[in-house]
């Protein structure tokens, strides 16, 4: 019966022959990089589909926003699990999108063949952290109106596009209900489409490399597959159980006139960035310390975007200047949180 | 050399061209051939000579010029307060209740005989304030909704009557409103203000030895602050009365409270009615007794369930020790109302804890707020001791209650079987993560057996 739904299926479709063309490619044995990658695709997808389950009842306006995802988390069934999977989804999206590349930077596997990879890889990590920023915006409770508005300030700071970019997210000059509809208009429409451009262009480009993968290998199906799919059931597990276990609180709805008390902590991947701007001194080389450390970071993206040029080979001096900022933006990182 | 100076000179007659034909061209000015610069000048110097000619003592505080100045802290700071008070204004000034000249910036200004006042008495006081508090139109001019009845009301209060005949230990308007420092009462720190006045009326009110000559008790602050209507002032409660809510501060007795029931009546009109329906109304009268005092109290008016009942404290046990039936009607009552309150306090721990869970149930809320509703309308149908209809009301009450408590259960016990669902859908994962791991382990076994 399954085996006569299938030939139905794959005459009419040519899954079969997608399979057989599968079956026949080797894909490098123990890389990391591609089950990282398989993942990466898996909680995309993850996020789309309970992204758009929570697209219902969220009501993108300050005056709802807050109530309609309290009343998801707390009446709708399963609201607060699928919310849950969402959230949590993100933060290993955003982990797993840094590690796969400092792995490739680690491994210099930005060098040619692979230049358009590793810029849709960076342009992947940009609007990545896009999307789970904005994302954070959309509850609208104290925490995320007080973030929009430290992280939006900080993003102002940046050279070129910072004052732009700032003017775009807050969707005016200040922090006002036009924030939280440029927010959900990016997290909802622009970034995913984007997302989802950027990693199937990502993936044609690892496809079409013409080079031959080194060492052991194995096929991509149903060798591959059935990898990447015992692991992205076990990540589901991890992320349902982390839903269930360890929700991620709402906070209080945003009070506009709440004068601000304490610190502002950014999401954990601004975190680095927080922890260097709060420790350097007001101004550096003669620039206000905030544009200096955002310039300086501007630099390394850029300089990161020019790497196959600047290191064609992949010199191991590359590999060593890539581990120490990792191991700074780890340490800075984990200082703050701790 | 010279051509710079000549470049200079063109320069110069420019600009004076450039200055003498705006003013030129303006009407009312001298015939031209006069230096225009020159004139102006003395223009600009003359014109407000002659405002300050029109309006004197109002343009400058010369008083504060002086006081400010003083190394006598008690004459500086006189000056420093009525700088922060809201008659700090030119169209005031000190001359409006100190008189004198400011106009002499001498200690000559302080003439007594020229009409100077150090210190008014306290008949002297009211006249002072009502100088201006009494004429709308000049009060108008700050506050338009400001009253000018003040003076009339405190001269017809006791306060005013003592004041009046001379006793210097009465208050005047400055007892309450301080004298140079003289606030708003919605100002926070104004003495008169919502928040501070018991305070206010008990610096005297609450003085043995200072009442003592009056013949007046002593404990009402004290009262108050334990009695239902110090309690909810002291939550926060916007609309609960302090000594002014049932004092007039002027005045004293407001128009048409002759008794204190009239009184209570101001805001509890629904348990007035009642009671006149009741066995009590009837048997006050005869009895010359107040309608409200003799359960409630004055200052000290109590919660209708410590009142209520026959325990040696409170009311009905007064009147009621030794007759059977209003016993009985006594204690059915105390039990139905403390039912109630039973009911309410375990509702609204309830729904607090399911919040706290983070259960939402805006109908429980809503519930718990009909309950309270129920609540006040039985405490009131408690003042016709009807106790067939307080038995109905409870009723109903307790119904509601019981309504909000399923509320609560259903959504714990959806919420228990979400986790269930939970829980097996982390179970089949997890299986189907085991069944995918075991194939995958099984094929790469089968591909290293056929590698070789």
């Amino acid at each position: 019966m399954a085996s006569v739904a299938r030939k139905w299926l794959a005459d009419r479709t040519g899954s079969s022959a997608l399979l057989e063309r599968m079956r026949a490619r080797q894909i490098q044995k123990n890389s990391v990089v591609h089950y990282i990658g398989a993942m990466l695709v898996f909680l995309f997808l993850l996020e789309v589909a309970s992204g758009i389950l929570l697209l219902l009842p969220y009501r993108p306006d300050p005056a709802h926003a807050h109530a309609s995802l309290t009343a998801i988390v707390g009446r709708l069934p399963y609201g607060a699990l699928v919310r849950g999977i969402h959230a949590w989804a993100s933060h290993f999206f955003v982990a797993l999108l840094v590690a796969h590349l400092s792995i490739t930077l680690l491994l210099r596997r930005f060098k040619e063949p692979n230049e358009l990879v590793w810029w849709s890889g960076l342009l992947l990590l940009a609007v990545g952290i896009g999307l789970a920023f904005t994302g954070s915006i959309l509850p609208w409770s104290q925490n995320a109106y007080l973030q929009a508005r430290v992280s939006s300030e900080m993003i102002g700071q940046g050279p070129l596009f910072g004052p732009w970019l700032k003017h775009l997210l807050r969707g005016g000059e200040h922090v006002s209900p036009w924030t939280l509809n440029h927010a959900f208009g990016f997290h909802t429409g622009v970034l995913p489409a984007a997302t989802t451009m950027i990693i199937g262009m990502h993936v044609v480009f690892v496809q079409r490399r013409a080079k031959a993968p080194e060492g052991p290998t194995i096929p991509a199906h149903p060798d591959f597959t059935l990898r990447v799919a015992a692991l992205a059931t076990f990540l589901l597990v991890v992320i349902v159980s982390l839903a269930t276990f360890a929700p991620i609180p709402l906070g209080s709805p945003a009070d506009l006139r709440e004068v601000i008390t304490g610190e502002v902590r950014p999401p954990w991947y601004f975190l680095f960035l927080h922890e260097l701007l709060r420790a350097a001194p007001p101004r550096l080389l003669g620039l206000e310390s905030p544009k200096f450390i955002l310039g300086a970071l501007s630099v390394v993206a850029a300089f990161a975007f020019a790497l196959p040029f600047i290191d064609r080979r992949g010199s191991r001096i590359t590999m060593f200047v890539g581990a120490v900022f990792i191991v700074l933006v780890v340490l800075l990182t984990g200082h703050a949180l701790l | 050399m010279r051509c710079f100076e000549k470049l200079v000179a063109a320069l110069a007659c420019a600009l004076l061209v450039g200055v003498a034909a705006p003013a030129a061209a303006a009407p009312g000015d001298p015939p031209a051939g006069t230096a225009p610069a020159a004139k102006k000048e003395e223009a600009d110097a003359g014109a407000p000579e002659a405002e300050k000619k029109k309006r004197p003592e109002r343009d400058a505080n010369t008083c504060l010029t002086c006081h400010r100045t003083l190394t006598d802290k008690k004459l500086r700071v006189v000056a420093e307060e009525y700088e922060h008070s809201v008659h700090r204004d030119e169209r005031i000034g000190c001359v409006a209740c100190h008189k004198g000249n400011p106009l002499d910036p001498t200690v000559q200004s302080h003439d007594k005989t020229a009409g100077f006042v150090v210190r008014p008495t306290h008949q002297q006081m009211s006249a002072i304030c009502g100088g201006c508090h009494e004429d709308p139109t000049f009060v108008r001019r700050f506050n338009a909704r400001l009253g000018v009845d003040q003076r009339k009301l405190y001269d017809l209060s006791r306060h005013g009557k003592i004041a009046g005949a001379g006793d210097q230990n009465s208050p005047t308007c400055t007892s309450c409103h301080g004298s140079h420092a003289v606030l708003p009462v919605d100002s926070p720190n104004a003495l008169a203000n919502r928040r501070q006045v018991k305070d206010l009326c008990a610096k005297c009110h609450a003085d043995k030895e200072y009442m003592k000559p009056y013949g007046l008790p002593t404990a009402q602050t004290e009262k108050w602050q334990k009695s239902v209507h110090g309690k909810a002032f002291a939550e926060g409660h916007e609309k609960a009365p302090t000594c002014t809510g049932c004092h007039s501060p002027h005045a004293g007795t407001l128009p048409g409270t002759a008794t204190v029931a009239a009184l209570c009546d101001r805001c509890h009109q629904d348990e007035r009615d009642l009671f006149l329906k009741s066995p009590h109304s009837r048997a006050f009268r005869k009895l010359g007794l107040a309608d409200c005092v003799p359960c409630h109290g004055e200052h000290d008016v109590g919660r209708s369930s410590w009142l209520s009942g026959m325990t040696p404290d409170s009311s009905c046990s007064k009147c009621h020790a030794k007759d059977e039936k209003p016993r009985k009607v006594a204690e059915e009552v105390a039990r139905i109302l403390n039912d109630i309150e039973a009911e309410e306090h375990g509702v609204s721990v309830a729904v607090t804890e399911a919040r706290r869970e983070g259960l939402l149930v805006p109908d429980a809320s809503y519930a718990l707020d009909r309950l309270r509703t129920s609540k006040i309308r039985l405490i009131a149908t408690v003042h016709t001791l009807d106790v067939r209809q307080l038995t109905d009301d409870a009723n109903q009450a307790k119904s509601v209650a019981n309504e909000a408590r399923d509320i609560i259960g259903r959504a714990r016990r959806d919420r228990q079987l979400e986790r269930r669902g939970y829980f097996a859908a982390i179970g089949a994962a997890s299986l189907l993560f085991v069944l995918l791991l075991l194939k995958s382990i099984q094929l790469a076994r089968r591909r290293r057996r056929s590698e070789p």
